[in-house]
């Protein structure tokens, strides 16, 4: 993090308004962002950001670190999605390490899709609506590490979990999409791997 | 596990990392009312504000509004629209010219590449526009295919390197009608390998394998492989500032 940026966010500290409203600009279109691809709806992730951003500064002091502020930032955003997804979702959810998914085979932690779903628009958007289908212990962690572009690590510390925890639950992630994706090419040929646009580029 | 499959393995894991972070990226809401969050959020910082301790610096501008006497409020309040409508016409200003670097909502300048090699078959290879940070290297580029060749409809590249990575990407594609030849326009994001000293990067993208696709009465099923060795060289300005998120605009 650049010296300017901790001064900013040592000035948002202080109160200052500019600086509150610079962060405001950087951080919350992101938290926003996130929020939606975790699985909130648009309007319960604009509610989501700006909790987390009046949260953030009512705990502000509480930031010993300037420059770990994005990362605190996040822990507080990915919680309290998580804090609503779950009041969508009254399943009971059990905890990884009870689930028995740790002795899992770590050689495949990267699994690959079928290359074919790289060519359309039509299967990115199949891709996405299986990532919707995905479970939100599951989607959180796929979210931050694919579109945020966390480490492990940093992902862990975000969910407070054990780092091998979210690679597995990553791992899991991805080997849900290449199975879905996998069915989706056997159960509907017809569907085509190439869509017409009208390229207004 | 020999070493070549291992090798195409994490290959086919990249280029799935790929799809997932264009996929999430094309996904996200590209456009979030900053003004509107921003005019909710300030009186929730400042009642806050005015129920926390003493901070040592200056205070939000609306806690201070809320403590003034009603006439000075009104005069206040009216001042802080005008100013908010003032930064409303700005923000606008710069979504359309594109200037503002410091916005995450601003588009990026993509800078113009326009460098085509012709591969065989009649088929050209056009690398169109490009942009590069610290942690993204985009390269939009475009496959055009001969008007004879109407059996194939499109056509992407499959395998190629972006200093030396493997990489793939995504394409969407005009069908050939009229007197226009079929063109896929495609768009390829590789993470770069982070900062460097100057203000230019220099790109090596060398392409080893082509893929076309034509119609049958199945679907697009078909995929004949085109294998050579084609090498563009081009520079593009380097942002120091990462865009994170990266906005993409690859019609799909």
């Amino acid at each position: 993090m650049s010296n300017d940026e901790q001064a900013i966010i040592m000035a948002w500290q202080r109160g200052d308004e500019q600086a509150v409203r610079t962060l405001f600009e950087r951080y919350y279109p992101r938290a926003v962002r996130i929020a939606v691809l975790s699985g909130l709806s648009r309007e319960e992730a604009l509610d989501c950001a700006q909790d987390v951003f009046v949260r953030a500064f009512e705990r502000r002091m509480q930031l010993r670190d300037p420059a770990t502020f994005p990362l605190w930032f996040q822990r507080i955003t990915t919680r309290q999605i998580l804090t609503l997804l779950k009041g969508r979702r009254r399943s009971t959810l059990v905890p990884l390490e009870q689930s028995g998914e740790l002795e899992e085979d770590w050689g495949r932690i990267q699994v690959p899709l079928p290359e074919d779903l790289a060519i359309s628009a039509e299967n990115r958007l199949r891709l996405w609506q299986q990532v919707q289908k995905l479970l939100p212990k599951y989607r959180v962690p796929l979210v931050l590490r694919y579109y945020g572009d966390f480490s492990f690590r940093e992902i862990a510390d975000i969910l407070g979990q054990r780092e091998g925890t979210v690679r597995v639950l990553v791992h899991r992630a991805l080997q849900e999409l290449r199975q879905h994706a996998q069915e989706a090419l056997f159960t509907a040929p017809s569907l085509a791997l190439v869509t017409e646009s009208t390229c207004a580029k | 596990m020999n070493l070549s499959s291992f090798q195409e393995e994490q290959a086919a894991s990249q280029e799935a990392e790929t799809l997932l972070r264009v996929t999430l990226h094309e996904h996200a809401p590209q456009e979030v009312d900053l003004e509107q969050g921003w005019t909710t959020v300030v009186p929730r910082l400042a009642s806050l504000d005015s129920k926390s301790q003493p901070l040592p610096g200056p205070r939000l501008v609306a806690s201070k509004i809320l403590h003034l006497p009603p006439r000075r409020k009104s005069w206040a309040l009216a001042a802080v629209a005008a100013l908010l409508l003032a930064l409303l016409g700005a923000s606008f200003a710069n979504v359309f010219g594109g200037l503002s670097n410091g916005n995450t909502n601003t588009p990026i300048a993509y800078a113009a590449i326009n460098q085509s090699v012709q591969v065989n078959n009649g088929i050209k290879l056009t690398a169109v526009k490009g942009y590069a940070d610290p942690k993204y290297l985009v390269l939009y580029y475009d496959v055009q295919l001969p008007k004879n060749r109407s059996a194939y409809v499109t056509a992407l590249v499959s395998k190629s390197t972006i200093q030396g990575k493997n990489v793939m990407g995504m394409c969407s594609w005009s069908s050939n009608r009229g007197n226009v030849n079929p063109v896929s326009h495609c768009a390829i994001i590789v993470q770069s390998g982070g900062n460097i000293a100057g203000n230019v990067l220099a790109v090596t993208w060398h392409i080893s394998e082509l893929r076309l696709f034509s119609f049958s009465k199945e679907g697009y099923n078909r995929m004949p492989r085109i294998d050579g060795s084609w090498t563009m060289h081009f520079t593009i300005p380097f942002h120091h500032t990462v865009k994170n998120p990266l906005p993409l605009s690859f019609q799909g």
